[in-house]
């Protein structure tokens, strides 16, 4: 989009700071749409569910405690997301 | 002298069975997206291996050729949008859902400087990641939301993905 070779593209919201600083336009925003789609999930296979069921369900533990820091610890939660996609 | 050798065999066949009896469990991410942060932070913070995990994350983009790794058995568990694992089991695949973190599109379509209201958007073309992945889906229902009618009144490209820059 920068370059011109397209007009425009979808990208995960929240981008509009970033948008900002490449001097695009954010025409529209699916959140506030509240367009309903099964957006992210964690999927396996039934086979290695069923194997492998006390694994699956500790890593949904601590999963879930992952969750409960990005929610209670803003300033790490940032920090850490953009220090490993960096 | 010989108690303290002893003292650190001990300590070392104490830490050999330890790290082996963490269970190896490979994740693959199929987005750069907050929500593929989550992995990064529980890793980050411990919470994988207080759990007994040991817990390889592997940046494979796109949710197709991600499906394409959990069926051959590469990875154990991914983190995904809903239609590439639906995708898959329509072709015959055996793949459960045991998670959902979002039940919203959570898109924003951006454009050129120059295209600055929803009347410029027709006749323009716009880029996605791969046809058929979220990011397809994503900018068809938007521009259907917004009164274009995707690929009679608008272009859409696959032009590819978000490079591979995980670090762990």
């Amino acid at each position: 989009v920068t370059s011109g070779n397209v007009d425009g593209t979808v990208v995960n919201a929240p981008f509009s700071s970033e948008a900002e600083r490449l001097k695009l336009n954010v025409i529209a925003d699916s959140v506030k749409m509240n367009i309903q789609f099964f957006n992210t999930g964690m999927l396996g296979s039934k086979r290695y569910m069923d194997k492998q069921d006390a694994k699956v369900m500790n890593f949904l533990r601590a999963y879930l405690e992952a969750i409960k820091i990005l929610k209670t610890e803003r300033d790490y939660s940032i920090k850490a997301i953009l220090t490993t996609w960096r | 002298m010989k108690k303290s050798l002893l003292l650190f065999f001990l300590l070392f066949c104490w830490a050999i069975g330890n790290a082996g009896a963490q269970e190896r469990i490979r994740v693959g991410l199929g987005s750069i997206s907050l929500q593929s942060g989550l992995v990064h932070i529980a890793i980050d913070r411990g919470l994988f291996a207080k759990y007994g995990l040991f817990t390889e994350s592997v940046y494979i983009p796109g949710g197709s050729t991600n499906v394409q790794v959990l069926v051959s058995g590469s990875l154990d568990v991914s983190q995904l949008s809903g239609a590439p694992g639906v995708a898959a089991n329509l072709e015959g695949a055996d793949l459960v859902y045991f998670l959902g973190l979002l039940d919203k599109l959570n898109y924003q379509l951006v454009t050129r400087p120059e295209v600055k209201s929803v009347e410029q958007l027709k006749g323009r073309k716009f880029a996605v990641s791969r046809f058929a992945s979220s990011a397809d889906f994503g900018m068809r229902a938007l521009l259907k939301r917004l009164g274009v009618e995707p690929v009679k009144e608008a272009t859409i490209l696959q032009i590819g993905d978000e490079p591979p820059v995980s670090r762990r």
